[in-house]
């Protein structure tokens, strides 16, 4: 087990509250992050809009892949373009809930119980490989993730705003995985994975790697008060009744859908919402259009299907089809009267 | 944009354009029909009134009427129209009817019924003809117009259409106009795109389809006695004679199919003439029945002694049952002089100026059943010589002849130089028909543009010597009246096949005949005979002068009828119809108020403007659209400039997904009008303006610069595409006739 903490910074608590953001501002710190991130995980600029997004969207991320693809250099990147606390957990089978949410030792000068906080108070909190871990001690993360605070010895600590946990894990089927089960992984907002990089960016790291690490040379770029500000203008996105049925309909289609066992969840709906609203303020919108809720249906809804008969790496992509297809074949809502 | 509820009483609007396709359309279904009649009349006329009808609904739905009040109105306008076409001076003012105006579309409908079942096409328009035609196309047009607008149901509008275009199809040898029938079914899919607005649904031309093939079992299933006048058009299935039955002789003659009209026994040994009517008044140009009315007194139950006959030159009483059956006509054929008829009803009535007739104003002949008693005169010799020179009656009506040629006075008074007396000379013009070096020939007039019974016709008749019956009855007929013979011409039947050999005789329409009646006081009207090979001539008909004269063998009974009738018969259906169009301008001189013929010049010219107004009308659709479109007020303006930009781009081939949102179709379009800033800038402008319309906030919908950009743009897609596709998109505009399905209609 390893935990590592940076910038020790004290985590703010206070829970929004902040003035939001101009749009325009918004839309250029993001460009700004995008841009920085992108030195870091060449050529993967969509996976990276998507990790931004569900970050301003008060959501967690799960990335997907095969190992050494740069799921870690990704979480660590994004955590380090934002002037946040971060903490990284390498999940392994050993690893015990406390480890994560910390202890209540004994102190005997104040002869009181003390609570050491544990690497998830940090407003980033990156969970490596987190199918290695046993159910128990996942279950111990994820609760935090809905709950947003961490209850020790019957008392409860509220992690710090913003929280995001950027986890990644192998895919199912690699030695040593324990399988996310549904109800864990309904909790992140979106999935992605990387993929391996194409010809050319994978010869533009080995030159660039030679020198120096692009991390290493990543500085913050916005502060934690203007990511919460950022976060409060993407609240203030606007949704057409439209837009939202539009939404509600592509999520009841997965329900009915006959290659799947089981369908996207309300909470589903929820997030798919959100995440398309800061999918709009990203691109400088202040209403949000069908198109960012088709770009964030596949993030968003592909790992919370169940395929009928399929599992397995096939399985992914097949979700992402399915959903694709839903998405294809759900009426965009342009005739119907603005509300 | 709430859903709107079709309210079929709420104010109208005009939609000039549905209207004028609904009118442009049902001409053009007309228009099929033109196999079948002769001229153009019958369509004009029909296309003014059913143009009024339209006119008068749309102008009462632009007046803000209801709908069903406006189409009401085109009701009124076309019962006033069609009145005035029909009323034939019955009507005051000409518009308003009576009981006489009733009375007349009861005759016109019988005679349309006889011209329907007697003609074969192409039909000679009548006033009947036209007046069935103006009704029903005024009714038509009511029935679209409530189709299409009260009950808003215009794939219904298809059955109309169907039922017009399928009436050629039903009768043989008539080939349905394709042209008209193709320009009818693309006029019914511009009413579908036009009435059901922006997008045309697949169900209307469901609904159209289905119309057309119910139209289709429905003809089908019609019973027989409906279906008969429908399938009889100018297919000739009997024969009608009309008030002038000499008006379509030649054409029954010459029909390629000879149908039993009448079958008859008779007590005499010998078959009988049978007359229907004589025709006494010559104008000139025409034989026709005198002018009579019918008296109610003038029962058949009390027929008049004929007149002049002297008592004794009559022996035999011959009595003859007939049975018509395919003949439709207004007189009874009869031998004569008839003395005594039974089986027939109080319609009938005899006429006795023109000699004793049966005639009916409301009935006609087919399938009656009936017994007449005739005394034909049989005098000998001694008989006739006493009787001439007994004129006591004015005959004045039966010598009036004007304006003879010369060449046939001179002709009469050569053929009977060597006659001793009136008798001898009508025997020595018989002779001279019958025994000269003339022809039978039902063609040759026609073909030679001689083909009438007028003056004109019968002097171009005596120098070619070839002709039927017609023309050696008026010839005789008007040769004897230079000669101070009272002549008429008898209108029946010859006496037809014997059948074995019983008393019983068959007659088709091979055996209509005419023959003119001379008059010799004493012996009242006698026929003769002068069409060479037709018929037999009583064996009275002999000189009475000298005994060694040589017309004496022309008593002798001539050949059967059947073997010269049926050797002029035409054979192919192609020869008769040439026959008929070289015969139109003859065929209109003879007819009774047939209607005027305009040549075929206007139909023609009609024809092409059609064709061209049908083929500029999906340009002239869509740019209606268009300007409809970029004209639309808000809420929607944003979004009809969207659409409008979608089908321009799919007008000009381009690959856009009509399901696809505004910013995967500015992708789209954004590819295909890459060089052009100023059209990528206009998309891009009309694709934000219409984001913001469809799910921005209420406050900030977009206003007409959308509407100037997606002109701009418009304008750069055309600049951008091939000059091929912009012709294309001109011509035949994709979005007019391909439904933009919505992604919803994919989905499972």
């Amino acid at each position: 087990m390893t935990t590592t903490t940076q910038n020790a910074q004290n985590p703010s608590l206070s829970s929004g509250g902040e003035a939001p953001m101009e749009l325009d501002e918004v839309q250029y710190l993001a460009r700004t992050i995008l841009e920085a991130v992108g030195t870091v995980i060449d050529g993967k600029a969509g996976a990276i809009s998507t990790a931004l997004t569900v970050m301003l969207a008060e959501g967690h991320l799960l990335i997907e892949d095969v190992p050494g693809v740069g799921k870690t250099q990704l979480a660590r990147a994004l955590a380090k373009a934002v002037d946040a606390s971060v903490s990284r957990i390498q999940f392994t089978p050993d690893l015990l809930p406390s480890d994560i949410t910390g202890v209540s030792i004994f102190d005997r000068q104040a002869n009181a119980f003390e609570f050491k906080p544990g690497p998830v108070f940090a407003n980033i909190v990156i969970g490596d490989e987190i199918n290695r871990a046993s159910p128990k001690t996942q279950s111990a993360l994820l609760e935090s993730l809905e709950e947003r605070q961490v209850t020790v010895d019957g008392f409860s600590h509220p992690l710090p705003d913003p929280f995001l946990v950027v986890a990644t894990q192998n895919p199912v089927e690699m030695e040593g995985t324990y399988s996310l089960p549904e109800a864990q992984r309904d909790r992140f907002m979106a999935r992605i994975s990387l993929g391996y990089p194409d010809a050319a960016s994978e010869l533009r790291m080995l030159s660039q790697r030679e020198t120096a690490s692009p991390l290493d040379a990543l500085r913050p770029l916005v502060t934690l008060a203007q990511l919460r500000r950022m976060i409060a203008a993407v609240r203030r996105v606007y949704a057409a009744r439209t837009v939202e049925r539009y939404t509600v309909d592509i999520v009841q289609a997965t329900r009915v859908h006959p290659d799947l066992r089981l369908g996207a969840s309300p909470r589903a709906t929820l997030q798919l919402m959100r995440a398309a609203k800061a999918w709009a303020a990203l691109n400088g919108r202040r209403f949000v259009i069908p198109d960012d809720v088709d770009a964030l249906s596949g993030p968003v809804l592909g790992h919370r299907l169940i395929l009928a008969g399929r599992s397995g790496a096939g399985a992914v992509s097949a979700a992402y089809d399915i959903v694709e297809q839903v998405v294809r074949t759900t009426p965009v809502p342009l005739d119907e009267p603005a509300v | 944009m709430a859903e709107r509820v079709p309210d079929r009483f709420a104010p109208g609007n005009a939609r000039w354009g549905l209207t004028l396709v609904l009118w442009l359309t049902l001409l053009t279904s007309l228009a099929s029909l033109h196999p079948l009649f002769q001229g153009s009349s019958w369509w004009f006329v029909p296309a003014v009134v059913s143009g009024l009808v339209f006119a008068a609904s749309a102008a009462a739905r632009a007046a803000h009427w209801p709908s069903a009040v406006a189409s009401l109105a085109g009701l009124v306008v076309g019962l006033v129209a069609s009145t005035v076409i029909v009323q034939g001076g019955t009507a005051i003012a000409g518009i308003i009817p009576t009981s006489d105006t009733v009375d007349r579309i009861r005759l016109l409908v019988q005679q349309a019924e006889d011209a329907i079942v007697s003609d074969q096409a192409p039909v000679v328009v009548g006033d009947a003809l036209l007046a069935v035609i103006v009704v029903s196309v005024a009714a038509a047009s009511v029935l679209l117009d409530v189709l299409a607008r009260v009950s808003r149901i215009p794939g219904l509008t298809g059955v109309v259409f169907a039922v017009v275009i399928l009436v050629p199809a039903l009768i043989p040898n008539i080939d349905p106009a394709w042209v008209w029938v193709v320009a009818t079914v693309l006029g019914y899919i511009a009413i579908l795109l036009i009435s059901t607005g922006r997008r045309p649904s697949k169900a209307s031309f469901v609904t159209g389809l289905a119309g057309i093939v119910v139209a289709g079992i429905i003809t089908a299933l019609l019973p027989a006695s409906l279906a008969s006048p429908l399938t009889g058009i100018g297919t000739g299935t009997g024969i009608s004679t009309g008030v002038n039955p000499v008006i379509n002789l030649g054409k029954d003659l010459r029909r390629g199919d000879p149908v039993t009209v009448l079958t008859y026994s008779t007590s005499a040994s010998t078959g009988q003439y049978l007359k229907l009517v004589d025709l006494v008044d010559f104008s000139g140009t025409r034989w026709s029945p005198s002018a009579v009315t019918l008296d109610s007194a003038d029962s058949v139950d009390k027929l008049p002694a004929p007149s002049g006959v002297s008592a004794g030159t009559t022996k035999d009483t011959v009595d003859t049952d007939v049975s018509v059956t395919l003949l439709r006509s207004p007189y009874l054929p009869i031998p004569v002089p008839a003395t005594k008829i039974s089986g027939i009803g109080d319609a009938w009535k005899y006429v006795n100026e023109s000699g004793v007739t049966i005639r009916s104003a409301t009935q006609g002949s087919q399938g009656l059943d009936y017994s007449v008693t005739s005394k034909p005169v049989d005098p000998t010799t001694q008989q006739i010589i006493d009787a001439l020179g007994e004129q006591s009656a004015d005959m004045s009506k039966y010598l009036d002849v004007d304006g003879v040629p010369a060449s046939i006075t001179r002709l009469a008074k050569r053929e009977t130089s060597g006659a001793a007396n009136k008798f001898d000379a009508a025997v020595a013009l018989q002779d001279y028909f019958r025994n000269g070096d003339f022809t039978y020939s039902e063609d040759t007039p026609v073909r030679e543009g001689y083909d009438g019974s007028g003056l004109d016709m019968v002097e171009t008749f005596l120098q070619r010597k070839s002709g039927y019956c017609v023309h050696f009855a008026s010839a005789m007929a008007v040769m004897a009246r230079t000669l101070g013979i009272p002549s008429r011409i008898a209108v029946g039947f010859l006496p037809g096949t014997q059948v074995g050999g019983s008393d019983d005789w068959t007659v088709t329409s091979n055996d209509l005949h005419t023959w003119p009646e001379l008059y010799f006081q004493g012996l009242g009207w006698i026929p003769f005979e002068p069409t060479v090979g037709q018929g037999t001539t009583a064996s009275y008909l002999t000189q009475t002068g000298t005994d060694t004269s040589p017309s004496a063998s022309a008593s002798a009974t001539t050949e059967p009828s059947d073997t010269a009738s049926a050797e002029a018969t035409p054979t192919s259906t192609a020869a008769s119809n040439a026959a008929t169009a070289t015969s139109t301008s003859s065929a209109d001189a003879q007819s009774a108020g047939s209607g005027t013929t305009v040549g075929g010049v206007p139909l023609t010219v009609g024809a092409i403007a059609i064709v061209i107004l049908l083929g500029m009308l999906p340009w002239w659709l869509r740019t209606s659209r268009r300007r409809r479109r970029l004209t639309q007020r808000p809420p929607d303006s944003a979004l009809a400039a969207w659409r409008e930009i979608v089908d321009t781009a799919r007008d000009l081939g381009l690959p856009v997904d009509p399901a696809a949102t505004p910013q995967q179709t500015s992708a789209t379009l954004a590819k295909a009008v890459a060089p052009d800033d100023l059209a990528l800038a206009a998309v891009d402008a009309v694709r934000r303006a219409v984001e913001e319309e469809r799910f921005g906030f209420a406050d900030q919908r977009a206003g007409t610069e959308a509407q100037d950009a997606a002109r701009e743009a418009i304008r750069g897609l055309h600049r951008t595409s091939a000059p091929l596709a912009r012709v294309r998109a001109t011509v035949v505009p994709i979005s007019l006739f391909v439904e933009a399905r919505p992604r919803a209609a994919q989905g499972a």
